[in-house]
């Protein structure tokens, strides 16, 4: 699990993130939804520990700054993390060996088979398509066995078939007992799975719903689409 | 012509404004500017009047005025051929992508475009050549070259570009789609380039002792400024230099039939030519947006991968063999192509002030050095997510990641001045000397930069970074400098004159290295507290 604490992030005199808490649990599938501009990303950022901000993170009882913190840490960022220079096995035997991992090629070679990039095993970072660099991405951070995911943007530029094979694999790592926080503009991909969604406007949270039939209440898109505009036309 | 004309006034009038919204890019300007009055008072200054002991004036010497001609001939023809030969690849394009993607399909005439990307391409080879003014001091002290003169140079350096993109199209025109006409003309290319060389090459054989002369007179025969447009914009400024009208006349006769010939031939043959400049536009398009994100991508278009597998490296040390191994795949030879430049660029300079002394030619490298560190390998691991994710002490990353920029740098500096030594005559005490304290110097700018991430990574700001990295280094190594010449004038003073440089060159690698280690710890949490907000 990980929690944010009164975590405020800011740019000058400009607030991206204003004193934002919530926690997921283990085994919980958290989603963020927000119009462009919402802080978002920033706080994804911050819980992966690439921005300094004012408050607390912690990710399975440790500071999201520690050792311990960043080797249970995954995080899947908006644009490829890819090296144009290597090729993709290699980018994977990188992974093996920075995050200092005994076992064998086996799992890494899973994952690269269910994302259809075995068969690109010897191609260079840099001649994959935009989709298929972001599925080495992903493949990257799932590698490494996380126990806390975060997906910013995930779905962007993928094909049918990875879009299947990402919805079943957070599905699977949520079963596992993984708490995976994912951030998208596509609703209707992550109606299926998701336990909490928190609902972001100017920096700060607007809403949180969660998925429980006893909740009840309105649909999820009709929530989002009933603050951000209501936000819009009162700015 | 209305659109047109409003779209390129308002690009010209948006960036003057931009200048004044952003008052760090107007520092910039104002500092670039500054730099070049400095450079310029500072060449003045070197051919002031002195005199000696006695009150008689010193006759003021200088280099002969055909080394000049010959290098601007050199370094005219690296540029046409390099730009023309991007052809045969991509092509060459006057366009932006809002150009392609917003004025292609509007029913404006497509020549009347190609005028507009003209007229745009003009401003931006003039732009491109204006590190030449930068030049102005030691070619002013070694040439007695006035700033009319530089400026001179500059205008057929600017030429020379925009010919060679023109030629780029057209033969980009002429080969797409057939492997057999690409062959042709890349043979052609290659062909010209080996007969200009073996021209220059072989009378040295026999040159003996005149080496540099017998080169210098082989580059302005009359047979080489028959060189496509290269040696016809050498001739144009040679004349212009000296106020021979001959050589002037023809040189910008040719230039200008070349020019109008080349457009003719692309509006009358091909008016549909946006299919030719798409490919170079949508390449120059990712270049700038790399830039842009902080990436610098010096990928080589055609990469041997060779034998796969990082193979060493556990933890944080995986990071230098994965550098190593980047390395391998972008380099051509030995090195990447801006160090085998640098190296040749040093040993050719070394070669022209032999009588100079180690100085000169150390802290041309040195300064050479100031603009490709930045461009290390170990600084674009900052702009992924990877460095700072992976569960190891922030310390040990960093040094890993050094590792790999200090490994470069003792090879460039060894490739560059052993021979440049060997060029001077130097004892191989003084050599060794040269060569570490080039590695000191640049493990101060490394530091440098480190320091500048730490202080400005939270910053957005790339052309503030910039200024504050460019001053850090300045600062930093000016203490050094001081150390190193008290030293060498203390030993000079106690009789030790025959070692003032070795003894000079050593107190600066030392306290070099002293302020890179106290740098470097001071920042050694950074990869723990980095801001990847701008990358």
């Amino acid at each position: 699990m990980f929690s944010v604490q009164n975590v405020t992030k800011r740019y000058g005199r400009i607030s991206a993130n204003k004193d934002i808490t919530f926690s997921v649990d283990d085994g919980q599938i958290a989603i963020l939804l927000g119009p462009n501009g919402a802080g978002k990303s920033t706080i994804i950022k911050c819980i992966a520990g690439l921005l300094r901000f004012e408050g607390e993170i912690t990710v399975c009882g440790h500071s999201n700054k520690d050792l311990e913190a960043k080797r249970l840490l995954g995080y899947v960022p908006e644009m490829p993390a890819v090296y144009d220079l290597l090729t993709v096995e290699e980018h994977m035997e990188f992974i093996r060996r920075a995050y200092q991992m005994d076992e064998g090629r086996e799992y890494s070679d899973q994952l690269l088979e269910r994302m259809e990039l075995l068969d690109k095993k010897d191609k260079l970072g840099k001649e994959l398509s935009k989709g298929m660099q972001q599925k080495l991405s992903i493949c990257c951070v799932l590698a490494h066995r996380p126990r806390v995911i975060i997906f910013d943007e995930p779905l962007v530029g993928l094909d049918p078939h990875a879009i299947k094979e990402l919805k079943s694999l957070f599905v699977e790592q949520k079963n596992a007992g993984c708490s995976l926080l994912i951030s998208t503009h596509m609703l209707d991909s992550v109606e299926d799975y998701w336990d909490v969604a928190h609902i972001m406007m100017n920096g700060q949270f607007a809403a949180t719903k969660y998925n429980r039939e006893e909740d009840g209440g309105k649909a999820l898109e009709e929530l989002f689409f009933e603050i951000t505009e209501r936000n819009g036309q009162a700015q | 012509m209305k659109g047109l004309s409003y779209l390129f006034f308002t690009h010209v009038k948006n960036n003057i404004k931009e200048l004044f919204r952003h008052p760090a890019r107007l520092v910039f300007a104002l500092f670039i500017v500054a730099m070049l009055v400095l450079v310029v008072l500072s060449g003045n200054l070197q051919s002031m009047p002195e005199y000696d002991e006695n009150g008689v004036l010193i006759p003021l010497t200088f280099r002969p005025a055909e080394e000049l001609q010959a290098m601007v001939l050199v370094l005219y023809a690296a540029i046409f051929v390099i730009g023309s030969y991007r052809g045969l690849s991509s092509g060459a394009s006057f366009y932006s992508m809002p150009d392609v993607n917003l004025l292609f399909p509007t029913p404006i005439s497509s020549r009347r475009i190609l005028l507009y990307g003209l007229m745009k391409q003009m401003g931006t080879s003039f732009l491109l050549g204006f590190f030449l003014l930068f030049q102005y001091a030691w070619l002013h002290g070694q040439y007695n070259l006035t700033f009319p003169g530089l400026l001179l140079i500059l205008m057929g350096y600017a030429l020379v570009m925009f010919c060679s993109q023109l030629t780029a199209m057209a033969i980009y025109s002429f080969t797409s789609g057939s492997e057999v006409r690409k062959r042709a003309v890349k043979g052609v290319i290659i062909a010209l380039c080996l007969a200009a060389a073996l021209w220059v090459l072989l009378p040295l054989l026999t040159a003996g002792d005149h080496l540099l002369a017998s080169a210098v007179a082989s580059v302005n025969a009359p047979v080489l400024r028959c060189f496509p447009v290269a040696g016809w914009a050498a001739a144009f400024v040679a004349g212009c230099l000296e106020g021979a009208a001959l050589p002037l006349g023809l040189g910008l006769a040719a230039c200008l039939i070349y020019v109008t010939g080349f457009i003719l031939l692309i509006t009358r043959s091909r008016a549909d030519f946006y299919e030719d400049v798409l490919q170079a536009t949508e390449v120059s398009f990712s270049a700038i947006t790399a830039k842009k994100e902080g990436k610098v991508t010096d990928t080589p278009a055609h990469i041997k991968v060779g034998k796969t597998g990082i193979g060493k490296g556990w933890g944080a040390s995986v990071f230098f063999y994965k550098l190593r191994l980047e390395n391998r795949r972008a380099r051509v030879l030995i090195m990447d192509i801006p160090s085998m430049i640098f190296i040749a660029f040093v040993i050719l300079f070394a070669f022209i002030m032999r009588n100079g002394g180690p100085i000169p030619i150390l802290a041309s490298s040195v300064y050479m050095m100031m603009f490709s560190i930045a461009l290390g390998r170990w600084l674009r691991e900052l702009t992924l997510p990877y460095v700072y994710m992976v569960p190891v002490s922030p310390f040990r990353k960093l040094l890993y990641l050094l590792l790999d920029g200090v490994c470069k740098l003792a090879l460039e500096s060894a490739l560059m001045l052993v021979p440049a030594g060997l060029i001077l005559r130097l004892n191989p005490a003084e050599i060794l000397f040269c060569v570490l304290a080039r590695i000191g110097f640049g493990l101060v700018f490394m530091a440098s930069n480190i320091l500048v991430e730490r202080l400005m990574g939270a910053s957005v700001n790339r052309v503030l970074i910039m200024i504050v990295y460019f001053l850090a280094m300045l600062l930093l190594c000016i203490p050094g400098v001081v150390l190193g010449i008290l030293l060498a004038t203390l030993a000079g003073a106690v009789g030790l004159a025959w070692a003032a440089v070795s003894v000079g060159l050593l107190g600066t690698v030392v306290f070099n290295l002293l302020v890179a280690l106290l740098l470097l710890f001071c920042c050694r949490n950074m990869l723990n507290f980095a801001e990847l907000n701008n990358k």
